[in-house]
């Protein structure tokens, strides 16, 4: 199988037949160790290992080097991480745009439908990075292929979500307000919001606020009372610039990937066998839409693997590194 | 274990008891010691039998009746609490501190057992009761401790923090009532003109524990052009005498394996032992240790200040530590794996926070 076959037939792959999946992965993996350095020289520097799971490179990789299966000078476009951390950000060569939109809008349909939809977007923070956020880039997308007239940005402005509140009511067409957690959070605590009964929002990550951490589950529950809508209306999407694709949860915080990606929990010291069924570790993926880069990665977000999906508990920060951490063992 | 007040009277006697337990400890053939260790040894964890055998004999050593009298300084709690102690159980013997300051300020304990070092507190804790049967010690899980506890002392990352500080408010156990430890590691500042000696010393603050503790040196700030083959001897002397962890190759070689694939210079000793990287500031997973170099110390001082709250403690020369003394904790080299009695974590008097109790109000 080659790589462009890849690129043409994985978003037509379905959960129900796996075989497929498992070849493509070996024909982009062994696509990767041959034309990416970075992947190549941390597959021959680890060996050979007996298990089932691919090599995963640190996403922390993505910082450190140009990971990819391409002159990186050839690049279609390079998305950047948030400067929130440390000084130098992640940079994600894609090679080929097409297969981001394809990833993003084909798993959006799966899990929400045709639509149309009012979109509504408050991703403060973000809209400085410009271009270089995939996230800005994957929203303007499914705005364009699934968004109805007068979907946009409110950037804070209730007035503004109010009236495409009322606009969506109106018109029948349901309200799916995307945004940063801590954005939507800062929004429901100043102001009061009765969004219509078939209004979704979806978070996009950011649990740690400037201000403090919080639970994804009180975040949702503070969520859906100060929009006036269920708990069940309150969704998060799983994503980042290093991959190309990307997970919603279903219910309770529990991520599901798409058809051509999977998730593994493992130990973060030594990834080459999952945890148990419950057990903690660090998130690691196979993601398909990553074929011309990395696509086994070994995220640096702590999860716990709940039957076909995970759940993301935080990330993996260096007091669980350095053992102080007592949480780990106890709760 | 029995309750009882601790009057000044009970507490010379607990003060004896303890320097007799210790003295008795300090024999690496005494009974009771050898079967903590041995459990310790067995335990899922990343102890070696010779680090084991340092913190026991380190911490054994400091506890003498004067040095625990002096230490306390006649700081005592009128009003004998409940105190809920999360040990992280990182490295051997982590805890005992928290402990002694517990009871000797006439409280009672009431501490988490780590499955990483189940044996070691305990042991000492039933081999210290034998002597002082008055003794008002106790181990439990993180809920029951938390249930029980009039006041919390627990170590760990903000959300660790966060999650402790959510509990405590759940069981209305006030801020004033909380020592919540944050994540730090410790920092060597080179100046060029070490010693064999001292980098023999910065070896074991460095690789005893296999890079775990919050003591432990994770960063190595040195001048710009200073080779560091001299540490990278002692390093490899120090493992012949202290051999790493057999999980400890394995766990370097992921990291090797990335310093590869990102092209990052590094040097590693034989069955990778330990690991050196060269690079900007940043802390690495435990063993993986970070070289970084500096232009002038005064970049180094602004570093330390901007980083001072994950900064446990910095280990120098006397005259560099003369430069850096008042911005962080500084230390000798060979000290960061032998703290004192009084050392204070965090910059916080366990002690005194215990005493200090006297004065808040009490659920």
């Amino acid at each position: 199988m080659t790589i462009d076959q890849v690129a043409h037939g994985f978003t037509k792959l379905s959960r129900e037949d796996p075989k497929p999946f498992g070849a493509m992965a070996a024909a982009v993996l062994e696509h990767q160790r041959s034309s990416n350095p970075v992947y190549a020289r941390y597959c021959n520097a680890i060996g050979s290992r007996e298990t089932p799971l691919p090599t995963f490179l640190p996403v922390e990789a993505f910082r450190r080097a140009a990971v990819a299966a391409f002159p990186p000078e050839e690049a279609e476009h390079v998305f950047e991480s948030s400067r929130t951390g440390s000084g130098t950000p992640s940079r994600h060569y894609v090679r080929n745009l097409a297969i981001y939109r394809d990833s993003a809008a084909e798993h959006f349909r799966q899990i929400f439908g045709e639509g149309p939809f009012l979109f509504v977007t408050h991703l403060p923070g973000y809209e400085a990075q410009g271009g270089t956020s995939s996230l800005l880039y994957m929203i303007d997308h499914l705005v364009d292929r699934f968004g109805a007239a007068g979907s946009g940005s409110v950037l804070g402005d209730a007035g503004k979500l109010h009236d495409l509140a009322e606009l969506g009511a109106r018109s029948r067409v349901p309200l799916l307000v995307f945004g940063a957690a801590f954005g939507l959070l800062d929004l429901v605590e100043k102001h009061e919001f009765s969004l219509p009964h078939d209004a979704l929002v979806i978070e996009t990550g950011g649990i740690k606020t400037h201000r403090r951490a919080i639970e994804r589950g009180e975040l949702h529950r503070r969520l859906a009372q100060g929009f006036g809508i269920a708990a069940s209306a309150v969704r998060s999407e799983y994503g980042m610039c290093e991959l190309l694709s990307q997970c919603y949860s279903r219910e309770a915080g529990i991520f599901v990937p798409p058809p051509w990606m999977r998730a593994w929990v493992v130990d973060p010291a030594s990834p080459f066998e999952e945890v148990s069924m419950g057990g903690t570790g660090a998130l690691a993926v196979l993601d398909l839409a990553n074929m011309h880069s990395a696509s086994a990665v070994l995220t640096q977000d702590r999860a716990v693997r709940r039957n076909d999906g995970f759940e993301v508990l935080g990330r993996l920060a260096g007091a669980e590194l350095r053992g102080c951490n007592f949480l780990l063992e106890h709760v | 274990m029995a309750a009882t007040s601790c009057s000044s009277m009970s507490e010379r006697a607990l003060i004896e008891a303890i320097a007799d337990t210790a003295a008795d400890w300090r024999d690496p053939e005494y009974g009771r010691r050898m079967e903590a260790v041995t459990e310790t040894l067995e335990a899922d964890n990343a102890f070696t039998e010779e680090a084991v055998a340092f913190a026991v004999n380190q911490q054994m050593l400091l506890l003498t009746a004067d040095a625990l009298t002096r230490w306390i300084g006649g700081r005592h709690s009128a009003l004998g609490r409940t105190i809920g102690v999360l040990n992280p159980g990182n490295i051997p013997f982590v805890g005992l501190q928290e402990f002694l300051a517990v009871l000797l300020t006439g409280h009672r304990y009431l501490g988490t057992l780590s499955s990483k070092s189940p044996s070691l507190l305990p042991c000492f804790a039933r081999d210290l009761e034998r002597r002082f049967p008055a003794l008002h010690a106790d181990f439990a899980d993180v809920p029951e401790v938390l249930a029980a506890a009039e006041a919390v002392i627990a170590t760990g990352s903000e959300e660790t923090k966060t999650w402790v500080s959510e509990r405590c408010d759940d069981v209305r156990i006030g801020p004033e009532r909380r020592l919540l430890r944050g994540h730090s590691f410790a920092v060597a500042v080179l100046d060029g003109r070490e010693t064999d000696d001292d980098y023999e010393r910065l070896a074991e603050d460095t690789l005893l524990h296999e890079g775990f503790g919050c003591r432990s040196v994770a960063l190595i700030w040195a001048p710009h052009g200073l080779a560091p083959d001299a540490l990278l001897d002692a390093f490899a002397l120090f493992r012949g005498v202290f051999p790493a962890h057999s999980r400890t190759p394995g766990r370097l070689a992921l990291q090797q394996a990335f310093l590869s694939a990102v092209e990052r210079p590094h040097a590693f000793g034989d069955g990778l032992e330990f690991l050196l990287s060269r690079g900007d500031p940043e802390e690495q997973p435990p063993g993986h240790v970070r070289w970084t170099e500096y232009d002038a110390l005064g970049d180094v001082k602004t570093w330390l200040r901007d980083h001072r709250d994950h900064i446990q403690l910095v280990v120098a020369r006397a005259s560099v530590r003369d430069e850096l003394d008042g911005i962080v904790p500084v230390e000798g080299f060979g000290e960061a794996q032998r703290p004192r009695l009084e050392w204070r974590p965090d910059g916080i008097d366990t002690v005194e926070f215990l005493t200090s109790l006297n004065r808040v109000g009490m659920r």
